[in-house]
């Protein structure tokens, strides 16, 4: 068995690889949206079973995001909760029994290589680039909307020499927040799956199960500290930058 | 770039991702936390419409028991003049009957005096009538035989003159 950091592709579809990754991005894009249909349908004042479930969930996150981001909860909680149930389903789809061991086999470098049909997709770094790109975007857009643009260039440019430094720095620390929630995210999630693989490896029955029940608190913790760190940039920039000197 | 290549960084994939998230993060925030947050929202609402009703209740009856208090204290006190009032008029009522009940027992009492005395004098009369009438019978029957029967008849008529003279 052999684990490589690129996802591999299943097919092509022009020059467009499809990817195993892309195959679990799907399906968890279709658990997701078949929760969507189901609480959207079925949503009543008196809540059943699903709706409480995801009402706790919910009313549990709103609230952390109303003690960090106050009045700009209603911006802030929907990028929070949506990197968290996205990141979440996909690191636990992971650990599915299937995922990751069912595929075809593949000559690489004269070795037959077991390519899975399904890999979880935040062992690819395409999906977590792709997050934290969205994630920086995100907040930079709010951050603009909020503030204003005015005191959002501030932030960063200044004709003051000292405060011109900090900002570049900022830019910098802008550019590394993007690096480091995306490598953070795919190296927890890989090494996670490397270990599932080399412990499955020497012996798939029992052995694996206490670090399967650690990799459901590693792919939990991960999407809180993605989604977190997401909220928490979005709190701090949607704050005016000149708030805090009064 | 060798690194790129080796972690698999595709700008297809990247973009197809992107584009996939951000796809389902619309179906999220439109269809998953919208009508969540909606009816957390409306709960709140109807729990804090609860709370404030139930206050402005507690208020109500709080000023309601005072303005209850106030009416009974008011009517205690009409009740206690009313009380007062009557037990003035009942006296003076009282006194009113004592006062005429002795004025007609004195009337009462002047009537049979004055009615007493009336029928005294007639019953006085009448036995004077009475005892005339026999004192001229007596007379006429001690005279009989003894006086010539005209002198008799002078003697009993001046007798009867007499008698009525002071009958009168």
């Amino acid at each position: 068995m052999e684990s490589s950091f690129a996802a591999e592709p299943i097919f092509h579809i022009g020059s467009f690889p499809f990817t195993n990754t892309l195959v679990d991005t799907l399906l968890v894009d279709l658990l997701l949206v078949g929760l969507m249909y189901v609480v959207s349908k079925n949503i009543k004042t008196i809540p059943g079973l699903l709706q409480n479930l995801v009402e706790m969930i919910v009313e549990t996150f709103y609230s952390v995001t109303e003690s960090i981001a106050e009045e700009r909860t209603p911006k802030i909680f929907p990028y929070f909760m949506g990197f968290f149930l996205f990141i979440l389903l996909i690191n636990w789809s992971g650990l599915i029994p299937g995922v990751g061991t069912i595929g075809f086999f593949e000559e690489h470098h004269g070795e037959k290589v077991l390519v899975p049909l399904i890999r979880s997709a935040t062992s690819d770094i395409n999906m977590t680039l792709a997050l934290a790109l969205i994630s920086a975007v995100a907040t930079h857009t709010l951050s603009i909307k909020t503030t204003g643009i005015k005191d959002y260039l501030s932030r960063y440019f200044s004709f003051n020499p000292i405060n011109l430094f900090i900002g570049i720095l900022e830019i910098v620390s802008e550019i590394t927040k993007v690096i480091s929630l995306s490598f953070r995210l795919f190296g927890n999630v890989f090494a996670g799956e490397v270990v599932l693989l080399t412990v499955s490896s020497i012996f798939a029955f029992f052995f694996p199960l206490p670090f399967m029940f650690l990799e459901i608190i590693v792919g939990l913790v991960q999407a809180l500290v993605f989604s977190m760190l997401t909220m928490a940039f979005m709190a701090i920039l949607t704050t005016p930058h000149h708030a805090g000197k009064h | 770039m060798e690194l790129i290549k080796n972690f698999g960084l595709n700008p297809l994939l990247l973009s197809a991702q992107i584009v996939n998230f951000l796809v389902i993060f619309y179906l999220m925030r439109r269809y998953l936390f919208k009508p969540v947050l909606k009816v957390l929202k409306e709960r709140k609402d109807t729990i804090s419409e609860g709370l404030k009703a139930a206050e402005e209740n507690k208020l109500l009856l709080e000023k309601t028991q005072a303005q209850e208090k106030e009416i009974l204290k008011k009517a205690q006190l009409q009740a206690k003049t009313m009380i007062d009032e009557t037990k003035a008029q009942t006296l003076q009522m009282i006194k009113d009957s004592e006062e005429h009940a002795r004025t007609t027992t004195e009337k009462m009492i002047v009537d049979a005096k004055a009615q007493i005395s009336k029928e005294a004098d007639d019953t006085e009369l009448k036995l004077m009538k009475h005892v005339s009438m026999l004192s001229i019978q007596i007379l006429e029957k001690a005279l009989h035989g003894m006086v010539h029967p005209k002198a008799q008849t002078e003697i009993l008529e001046k007798a009867m003159k007499q008698l009525s003279k002071k009958a009168n």
